[in-house]
């Protein structure tokens, strides 16, 4: 009798076995790639609403004051809606636009910002593709974290001035300046003419690379690249 | 008569234990959102972008 029990014990730790064989024999989730949605206003301006019941918030022309075509980054996709970043104050603003206002196309690219080693990585998916050294905002001007995207690409009258021999502008603005040589107080990931501060707190809250650098990017990146910056 | 009282118990654990495993597996799982065909999403095109040339204001 002691020989049944114990065969029914092994009987029964060999079935629960089993059962736990089965559960882990579920095929993995397929690992998802890393890609962003922009969005490309079809018509001269878009309403941005405040939700998704119609609650108009604002109209946005296209194109936008540099004269690119009005883009934004998607942070949720609803079908009929989506929600997107926007290019205003105050910076992380989003809205509701209807996905038959726009045209949506995808990225894998995507840039972070590292304020505190100075260092820029762009990757594509997971993978790191190029990474570089920054300048970033002095301490009375700084350089906000957050989640930003390329609004325009700008190649500078002057190659040999401030902004070197490109300029990506960003969806986000200073928090100091509330306007600057005339503009807004929009950020921008740029070239420069002193790439000495590179590596250094010297900018008024725009993103210094080398011109390299940034003629790297305005070959490889979209508009509506997201950017991360963290601080 | 005790012994056998202990083998029953044990077969309906196991039974009820390897039920419960099916009843995990066979959970449906919420669909995740899907996205469209691939073949159906574009994807932007660094080279298709013109650079303005203007002098720009931004905050340097």
């Amino acid at each position: 009798m002691r020989i049944n029990l114990l065969g029914a014990v092994a009987v029964a730790v060999l079935l629960t076995g089993c059962a736990a064989e089965a559960r882990s024999a579920v095929p993995p989730e397929p690992a998802r790639a890393v890609t962003s949605k922009i969005a490309t206003v079809k018509g001269p301006r878009i309403t941005v609403y405040r939700s998704k019941d119609g609650q108009r918030q604002r109209t946005i022309t296209s194109p936008n004051d540099y004269g690119a075509t009005r883009v934004f980054l998607v942070d949720r996709d609803e079908g009929e809606w989506l929600r997107v970043l926007l290019p205003v104050r105050p910076n992380g603003s989003t809205g509701w636009v209807k996905a038959a206002d726009v045209t949506l196309a995808e990225t894998a690219h995507r840039v972070e910002i590292d304020g505190r080693a100075f260092r820029f990585t762009v990757y594509d998916g997971d993978r790191t593709i190029k990474t570089g050294k920054v300048a970033t905002g002095e301490a009375g001007t700084p350089t906000p974290p957050g989640r930003y995207f390329f609004t325009e690409l700008v190649r500078p009258a002057d190659p040999a001035g401030a902004y070197g021999a490109y300029a990506f502008g960003l969806s986000g603005y200073s928090p100091v300046l509330k306007s600057f040589a005339g503009g807004p107080g929009q950020l921008a990931i740029h070239g420069t003419n002193k790439p000495s501060a590179i590596g250094t707190r010297a900018s008024h809250g725009c993103v210094r690379v080398s011109n390299a650098d940034i003629t790297w990017m305005a070959k490889n990146l979209a508009i509506g690249t997201p950017v991360v910056v963290k601080g | 008569m005790k012994i056998k009282l202990a083998l029953v118990a044990a077969l309906a654990m196991t039974a009820g234990v390897v039920a419960l495993s099916g009843s995990a597996l066979a959970e449906p799982k919420t669909p995740s959102p899907s996205p469209a065909p691939a073949d159906q999403r574009p994807t932007v095109s660094p080279s298709a972008k013109q650079p303005v040339v203007i002098d720009p204001a931004y905050t340097g």
